[in-house]
């Protein structure tokens, strides 16, 4: 169930009135938990069933953490492989898939009788790096684990952020899920502005720019003008979607009563690597650096290897960064794309660009800023292209503008990239220099007139964009 | 809000409530009417770009003997063929004898596929202005009952195609008119660079996903929310013979239906036909059809076109009833 469809639009005003009506916490948790099911099951309801069968496994082995303290270690390592083992089943199922296919073909089944029917879990590592996060707290003592169960399955199963984050730890939203809450007005005068956002970086920017993108990385070979265009608008497509999806998660929990993380602050302007991941994906990267970066370096400081400050710089940024690329996608496009970013972040360290670097004159900041839109914009490419051939391909092998077609294509790319990021910088310098003046009330009103417009007037079948 | 819905309906000529569903102009494009009183063809084929990549008009005349004549429309679907038959075909003088449907995978009781977006200015220019049939099938039934309030009750989006398309217009070709490039030139380039063949079959088969969803695979539920039956009845007062052919595809291939509700759709299909008397040709599982006779997914090679022609026209042979 998408936040833009018409069903989850009934959905949520049903749970909504009933979650303020019943007003007890306990109860508000169980309709929370019975609306995740119901919202997470929608398409494969037996994806319903390894949430809630993973989560429980994971619930008690944190309590068993507190009760066998001398075992706590290997009740981890327990919790975190059979989390990873079903994360790495389902990221490179495919790999499985054709096995599965000759073996069930060979005693007598349909060769396609698993991989018709099998729709991999959606989310699956989003909700999993929440309950590896809560069972490294509780071994390190940094969190008490819950004893109530409901309470934690609403919490890891919470419907908003189930399929794409924001990965809210459990001292945020765990907390708030154990605690009182309380209709109020200024639930709705926070959550609006952040619903309207959503939708309109969904609706009208995020689904517009996704055609020309699309059609540029359907292509079999462009040629590298319209490489560049397509991964501009790619770079805005993935920020205007992305960062949707969490205004809108972050509106519909702040409408039950919950605040949940912020996720992406201005990442585009970001000075260095370093920055950008302070600035994008805001709790998948405090994640990766609480749990993969700092203990990968503390490890590497105690370690013979401490001698070597290269080592102590490169190491840890570059398995992160692979980290972060596998966890992302399967296939080398994403794991290039994290080992990118690692090497990035480790040069950018080495000469002394660390993250909070900035240059002192407005003319040098601009160059600084520049280079790293060019980095990210080409950290897209990675990420989007079909395969590394193909991105190799546009790139060093055809004419950077190979006909008259592309550079009329590429223009009309362009033309779509520069008119949709336009409401998203008049929305920055209007947040940055008019926060409380009347154009604010302006825009939103605006979005919505646009939303409005846009919703349902496109198909999302890009194939005939000229019939 | 109230502002914005002063000023939309008066620049777009709205008076609400109205009836849900996009207006229709009063142009009716008619240029197949004109061919056929024209040429008098004895066998008509409508279809859509795997038509025009899969049949050979003239070698398919020659073949069976009788003058042909193909109306191939790139990227049209059901609605766009029941509206040729209807203000094209029925609307002229002079009746073929035998009309042929060539379709693909479950596009025949889909209505509701590619008539919205860039879909709907063509699907416009066939249409009448008054088209409940049309309407009711292509858009209402797949409205929701919010979009329907919306559509009646509030400009915004009742004008939202005309706005749209505005602002599209506006975006798209705005920079490139500093080039000396104009509206021609460019739709031109686009549709050369992204044209069927220089595109990733992956990409190609994903756009077809709508047509492999449950519901569109439950024939039972789609059948009299889709042309078909009208489509039956207009020819069969107008003593048309009607074959549905359906061509072969790579789409279905990679689609994750699930297979056995791929299979019923298509037995259904059959029953379907074969209760209303109306040949049915499958091709889609034909081996003679194959793949390296393909350049895309859903389009035939020059040589897949040669085969397929031929195939055609001997397996409609028995239906050739007419003097030569």
């Amino acid at each position: 169930m998408a936040f833009t469809s018409y069903e989850f639009i009934l959905f949520f005003t049903v749970l909504l009135l009933i979650y303020w009506l019943v007003r007890r916490r306990d109860w508000q948790n169980v309709f929370l938990l019975a609306a995740s099911a119901v919202f997470y099951g929608w398409l494969a309801p037996w994806h319903v069933a390894i949430l809630f069968i993973s989560l429980t496994i994971d619930y008690f082995l944190a309590l068993g953490m507190l009760r066998w303290s001398e075992k706590a270690g290997s009740l981890l390592w327990f919790g975190v492989a059979v989390n990873l083992g079903l994360l790495g089943f389902v990221k490179y199922y495919f790999f499985f898939d054709q096995a599965l296919a000759s073996w069930s073909s060979r005693i007598g089944l349909a060769g396609d009788l698993f991989s018709s029917r099998i729709i991999l879990p959606l989310g699956l590592s989003f909700y999993l790096l929440k309950k590896i996060g809560y069972l490294i707290d509780v071994r390190r003592g940094v969190l008490a684990p819950t004893r109530d169960w409901v309470a934690f399955a609403a919490y890891v199963s919470f419907f908003p952020q189930v399929f794409s984050g924001p990965i809210d730890r459990p001292q945020v939203l765990l907390k708030q899920l154990e605690g009182l809450r309380a209709w109020k007005a200024e639930h709705l005068v926070y959550a609006w502005p952040l619903l309207v956002m959503g939708f309109f970086k969904k609706i009208v920017v995020a689904d517009s720019v996704t055609v020309v993108v699309d059609h540029v990385f359907a292509m079999n070979q462009p040629s590298g003008f319209l490489l560049l265009c397509a991964s501009l608008g790619y770079t805005l497509q993935i920020l205007a979607d992305f960062s949707a999806y969490t205004d809108l998660a972050r509106g519909t929990a702040r409408l039950l009563g919950l605040e949940t993380s912020e996720n992406f602050k201005l990442p585009y302007l970001s000075l260095t690597p370093t920055e950008f991941w302070n600035r994008w994906h805001i709790t998948l990267s405090t994640w990766l650096r609480d749990y993969i970066f700092f203990p990968v370096r503390r490890a590497l400081l105690k370690s013979h290897l401490k001698q070597s400050e290269f080592l102590v710089l490169v190491i840890p940024s570059i398995l992160t960064m692979l980290v972060s690329g596998l966890w992302h996608g399967e296939g080398w496009t994403f794991l290039v794309w994290g080992l990118y970013y690692g090497v990035l972040i480790a040069s950018y360290q080495l000469i002394g660009l660390r993250g909070d670097w900035a240059p002192k004159t407005k003319g040098a900041r601009f160059v600084a800023w520049l280079v790293m839109f060019g980095w990210i914009t080409l950290g897209w490419a990675i990420f989007r292209a079909p395969s590394l051939g193909w991105l190799g391909g546009s790139l060093f092998q055809t004419p950077f503008i190979e006909s008259r077609d592309d550079w009329i294509g590429g223009l009309t790319a362009l033309s779509v990239i520069f008119y949709y990021s336009l409401p998203l910088i008049l929305k920055w310098l209007i947040d940055r220099y008019l926060r409380e003046g009347w154009l604010q009330g302006l825009y939103h009103a605006l979005a919505t007139l646009l939303v409005i417009v846009y919703v349902n007037s496109a198909t999302s079948d890009f194939i005939y964009f000229q019939f | 809000m109230g502002l914005s819905g002063i000023v939309v309906s008066r620049r777009y000529g709205l008076t609400l409530p109205r009836p849900p569903g996009p207006r229709f102009d009063r142009q009716v494009r008619k240029d197949h009417l004109d061919a056929l009183v024209k040429g008098e063809p004895q066998i008509v084929l409508i279809g859509d770009s795997t038509l025009i990549y899969g049949l050979d008009e003239q070698v398919f005349s020659r073949l069976t003997g009788r003058p042909a004549y193909s109306i191939g429309i790139q990227g049209s679907a059901s609605a766009f063929w029941y509206l040729v038959l209807r203000n094209n075909i029925l609307e002229s003088p002079y009746k073929p004898p035998l009309l042929v449907i060539v379709f693909r995978d479950t596009i025949l009781t889909a209505p509701g596929f590619r008539v919205q977006g860039s879909y709907f200015e063509p699907l416009d220019e066939y249409a009448r202005h008054n088209e409940p049939l049309l309407l009711q099938l292509a858009f209402v039934n797949e409205m929701n009952p919010l979009e329907r309030w919306a559509d009646a009750y509030l400009p915004p989006y009742a004008a939202r195609l005309d706005v749209r398309r505005e602002i599209d217009t506006q975006i798209r070709y705005s920079i490139l008119k500093w080039t000396g490039c104009d509206v021609q030139c460019a739709d031109d380039s686009l549709e050369t660079l992204y044209n069927g063949a220089n595109l990733d079959p992956d990409a190609v088969t994903s756009a077809e996903e709508y047509l492999f969803t449950p519901e569109q695979l439950n024939f039972d539920r789609q059948v009299d929310r889709s042309f078909l039956p009208e489509m039956i009845r207009l020819t069969r007062e107008n003593n048309i013979q009607l074959v549905f052919v359906q061509i072969k595809t790579l789409v279905r291939e990679s689609q994750s239906a699930d297979p056995l509700a791929l299979a019923g759709y298509f037995t259904a299909l059959r029953a379907y036909l074969e209760r209303q008397a109306i040949p049915y040709l499958d091709f889609s599982s034909d081996e003679r059809l194959k793949q390296e006779y393909f350049i895309s997914p859903t389009h035939l090679s020059e040589f897949g076109k040669e085969v397929f022609t031929r195939l055609l026209a001997e397996s409609i042979e028995p239906w050739l009833t007419l003097p030569r």
